[in-house]
């Protein structure tokens, strides 16, 4: 277990160092340079070669990637923003727990949801609940975030004023008391974790189901019932532990999407998150922003891909001891 | 010995368990197939029951539907199912659950599918002894280990460790047999246990079974398609054809004076290893459609004896001697064998 588990962790750190590398090289071969945009073209020409200096750019490209990793991995140094004139690690700071937090709780969502469901559809297979639940899953699937987004928005914030209209916490947040202020992030949260989780949701419903429906048929399942476990015991153990294996890979692989991938949601509820900053980043061709962003999508796929290997061994011993 | 003789009274008051024309249909979209059509069995305390026939013939179905553990859309139709004194058929599903791997215990034909790839075999044993006797987790773990000892396991506290995919099918089986006498059951039913396994793993298998049952004193419910199996172990057969019993008794005396053409048959179709090579025997024809079972005699089509009357009606069961029924209007005289 132990050497598995140091395996996979250098394969990580060495796929993160190759997609620093793609990072870099892709941003070299666009076209133009990055103080481009920002020097004014009538500008003295010694006063651009000095900008250049002072970000490095005169060096060989080689030094330059170098001293960019150097900075990068050693220092967590990703430079400075050009639009913002902000250090782009304090910027990230600032942007990358909020999407955390929304992913984490949409993830949530998404599990109990999508599993607790999916088992309910498969064991009521054919029935009326079986029915109305794949039917909703689909609809649900079907609706694109953001018009399911300003829907809500529309009907909860605007029509009936029972949340607010977006954004992590009310003006007076600061002044609240410590229950309130739980109670108001909650408010808050409600709406863009549930358009976030709810279509996660009803693809894992969808796989949970027919992963559950192949292991309920096994003659394991068979056998286990023919040991009179009481069905619930069936059901939550035998046939569970082994339906959750595909699902695991899906749920995992959908971490970085919801990371990366909450542009939508984020700019529909005003949330102050990586995919704001990114999309703002690259219409202002923030380089230095966009690169950060790019790198820190990548790690979420490295470590969300470690953490399916970590469960998969954990929920399957066929692969804890296939080393 | 007191103790057998008491045991012999008991055995020779009622059967252990009683199958009365049981009719198990599963409705499939080209119609309803009869899968068992007034199949009729008993087993007594103690004794080896072997349920023979080729595949499809209904054997797994007789022994699902005396567990309850029918696959969908399988329901039993007719017939009663009475097991030490009690009726299976109308027990409510939790005296039924309660019943199983307590009182009658199943092991498979494949056994490395039969046990749950993602649980450790302990665990596997152990959960029924939970389940059943209460037991806490350590002394149900201790418990498993010694199970594990009485199907001849060099390491069992090792073992109990080990997952499914890292054993061998014979040792699976091992697996299974322990699993199933973890609570003492008064019936084993076996649905073709060594028919996946190699020669040699068959007989250490069979040896065990053996061995376990006289140890026990439980009854053992043996289906299987092969001859050979029966004629090792069992104490009376049954043969079945087409959903039922066409013919059951002694194992001595139904193979050496087999009524029932069917039986005759498959006893002929046997390869022997005396006589140099040799062709085998087969029976000609299949087994009719499930869906459409004919209304006179089910082996019909495929009889060297049969006479105008089969074409016309079912034969019913005829008792030939004190323990030995067929169901054939024919009696094959000793110049027919």
């Amino acid at each position: 277990m132990l050497s598995f588990l140091i395996r996979r962790i250098l394969l990580a750190a060495l796929l993160i160092l190759a997609l620093l590398t793609f990072v870099f090289f892709v941003i070299q071969l666009a076209p133009g340079d990055p103080l481009q945009g920002y020097a004014d073209p009538e500008m003295d020409p010694q006063l651009v070669e000095q900008l250049r200096m002072q970000f490095g750019l005169d060096q060989p490209v080689a030094q330059q990637y170098l001293s960019w990793m150097r900075s990068f991995l050693l220092e967590f140094d990703f430079g400075i923003s050009l639009a913002k004139r902000r250090a782009v690690r304090d910027l990230v700071a600032g942007a990358l727990p909020n999407t955390i937090r929304l992913a984490a709780w949409a993830l949530l969502v998404r599990v109990l949801l999508g599993v607790g469901f999916g088992i309910l559809a498969a064991v009521r297979r054919g029935r009326a609940v079986d029915v109305g639940l794949s039917v909703g899953a689909l609809l649900v699937y079907s609706v694109p975030a953001f018009w399911l987004g300003v829907m809500l928005l529309l009907v909860f914030a605007l029509q009936l004023k029972w949340l607010p209209p977006g954004q992590m916490v009310s003006l007076d947040h600061a002044s609240l008391g410590f229950a309130a202020r739980v109670w108001d992030s909650a408010r808050h949260l409600m709406l863009p974790v549930f358009v976030l989780g709810i279509g996660g949701a009803a693809a894992t419903l969808r796989f949970m189901r027919a992963g559950m429906l192949e292991v309920l048929s096994q003659d394991y399942v068979r056998a286990a019932r023919a040991k009179g476990l009481t069905e619930r015991t069936v059901i939550l153990k035998h046939a569970l532990r082994n339906a959750l294996l595909p699902v695991v890979t899906l749920v995992a692989l959908s971490i970085p999407a919801l990371i990366g991938g909450t542009v939508v949601i984020e700019h529909v509820f005003s949330w102050p998150g990586m995919g704001k900053l990114t999309i703002e980043a690259i219409s202002q061709r923030d380089y230095p922003v966009v690169m950060a962003t790019t790198f820190l999508s990548g790690v979420a796929v490295v470590i969300s891909n470690l953490l399916a290997d970590i469960t998969y061994s954990l929920l399957d011993p066929r692969v804890r001891l296939e080393s | 010995m007191n103790h057998d003789i008491s045991k012999r009274r008991q055995a020779e008051a009622a059967p252990l368990l009683e199958i009365r024309e049981l009719t198990t249909e599963f409705e499939t979209p080209s119609g309803v197939a009869r899968a068992v059509d007034g199949a009729t069995l008993e087993v007594r305390r103690g004794e080896i029951v072997g349920l023979v026939g080729e595949s499809g013939c209904g054997k797994s179905v007789t022994a699902l539907s005396i567990l309850g553990l029918l696959p969908h859309p399988g329901r039993v139709v007719a017939g009663e199912i009475r097991f030490d004194g009690r009726s299976l058929l109308n027990l409510d599903s939790e005296s039924m659950r309660s019943l199983r791997g307590r009182e009658i215990a199943m092991v498979f034909q494949e056994p490395a599918s039969a046990l749950n790839p993602v649980f450790s075999c302990g665990e596997q044993i152990a959960e029924v002894l939970r389940t059943h006797r209460r037991m806490k987790h350590p002394q149900a773990r201790a418990r498993a280990v010694e199970l594990l000892t009485r199907v001849r396991f060099p390491d069992p506290a090792r073992l109990a460790d080990r997952y499914p995919h890292e054993l061998s099918g014979g040792m699976c089986q091992r697996v299974m047999l322990a699993m199933a006498l973890a609570c003492g059951p008064k019936l084993l039913v076996a649905d073709e246990p060594t028919t996946a396994l190699d020669v040699t793993v068959q007989a250490q298998i069979l040896d065990l079974i053996l061995e376990l049952q006289r140890d026990t004193g439980m009854a053992v419910l043996l289906i299987t398609h092969d001859l050979g199996v029966v004629a090792q172990v069992a104490t009376r057969v049954a043969v079945m054809y087409a959903g039922r019993v066409v013919e059951a008794g002694a194992r001595d005396a139904l193979f050496e004076t087999p009524q029932h053409p069917y039986t005759s048959g498959l006893l002929r179709s046997r390869p022997r290893l005396s006589g140099g090579p040799q062709r085998l025997d087969a029976i000609p024809g299949a087994l009719p459609d499930p869906t459409r079972l004919p209304g006179n005699c089910r082996f019909f089509d495929r009889c060297p004896r049969r006479v105008e009357r089969c074409r016309l009606e079912d034969p019913p069961p005829r008792r030939v001697r004190a323990s030995h029924e067929v169901r054939c209007f024919v009696d094959p005289s000793p110049e027919a064998q």
